[in-house]
């Protein structure tokens, strides 16, 4: 009987590297680069247990929709204080797309742009 | 000194429910709650432990990419045995984008295609410790 779990989260990117510099300065992810069989560099992020792969993309791939959409639109970060990591991801350069806000007493949530419009959710639950 | 660790993953959908049903039938998700909120109304699912809300798409948010694309791509799912994984999900009706391969030894992955062109990867790594 076949169970699943989590695994990974997967970005594509032009430019691997740069985006994998971007989550570690911004929300300290841990960069992980294996060399694979075929001699190619795979780059892996780790955020305090979330495994993000960042995937060079194809000269034909399009960007991603910019804007809410359909299926998969985004994933979300817990943090313990929003205030305080907007602070500093500001300090940090980090764009938002949507500011902070409290959606229902106990929830606060921001938006921060990614790279390749990749959309971040920050979320503190009281 | 803020820190950050996985919170969920959202997906949309016109028909939340429907979609829902689909994880559960295809993964075993378990439908935790639907809620109604200030006129949105979304759906928690739960794979392992990890979060996947499923919103209700407004009228005017259009599809996502149904192939590659920069940006955030898919999500994957580990299985023990993918072959087995894979003779189930065809049983009960998944669609894949991706036939199962060995990309190297002791790795084999298959793409599913959920509803509204989500693409989920399934991965089996025979040896834990090389990949």
């Amino acid at each position: 009987m076949p169970t699943y779990t989590y695994d990974h989260i997967h970005l594509r990117s032009r430019d691997p590297m740069e985006t994998a510099r971007y989550y570690n300065r911004v929300f300290d992810a841990k960069i992980i680069e294996s060399v694979l069989p075929d001699g190619q560099t795979r780059i892996d992020l780790d955020i305090n247990g979330l495994t993000i792969y960042i995937a060079q993309a194809d000269e034909n791939q399009p960007p991603g929709p910019v804007d809410p959409h359909l299926g998969l639109d985004h994933f979300g970060l817990r943090v313990d204080d929003l205030d305080e990591a907007v602070v500093q991801l500001r300090e940090r350069g980090a764009v938002f797309s949507t500011e902070p806000r409290e959606v229902r007493p106990g929830l606060k949530i921001a938006f921060v742009r990614g790279p390749d419009d990749v959309r971040v959710e920050l979320v503190e639950r009281g | 000194m803020p820190s950050y660790r996985v919170d969920h993953i959202h997906l949309r959908s016109r028909d939340p429910m429907g979609t829902a049903r689909y994880y559960n039938k295809m993964f075993d998700a378990k439908i935790v709650d639907s809620v109604e909120y200030d006129g949105r109304s979304w759906i928690h699912l739960d794979i392992d432990g990890v979060t996947i809300y499923i919103a209700r798409a407004e009228e005017d948010q259009p599809s996502g990419p149904a192939d590659p694309h920069a940006g955030l791509d898919h999500f994957g799912l580990n299985v023990d045995n993918l072959d087995e994984a894979v003779a189930q999900l065809k049983e009960r009706g998944a669609e894949f984008y991706m036939e199962p391969r060995e990309i190297q030894p002791g790795a084999s992955i298959a793409f599913v295609r959920a509803p509204d062109d989500v693409r989920i990867e399934l991965l089996e790594r025979k040896n834990q410790s090389e990949n």
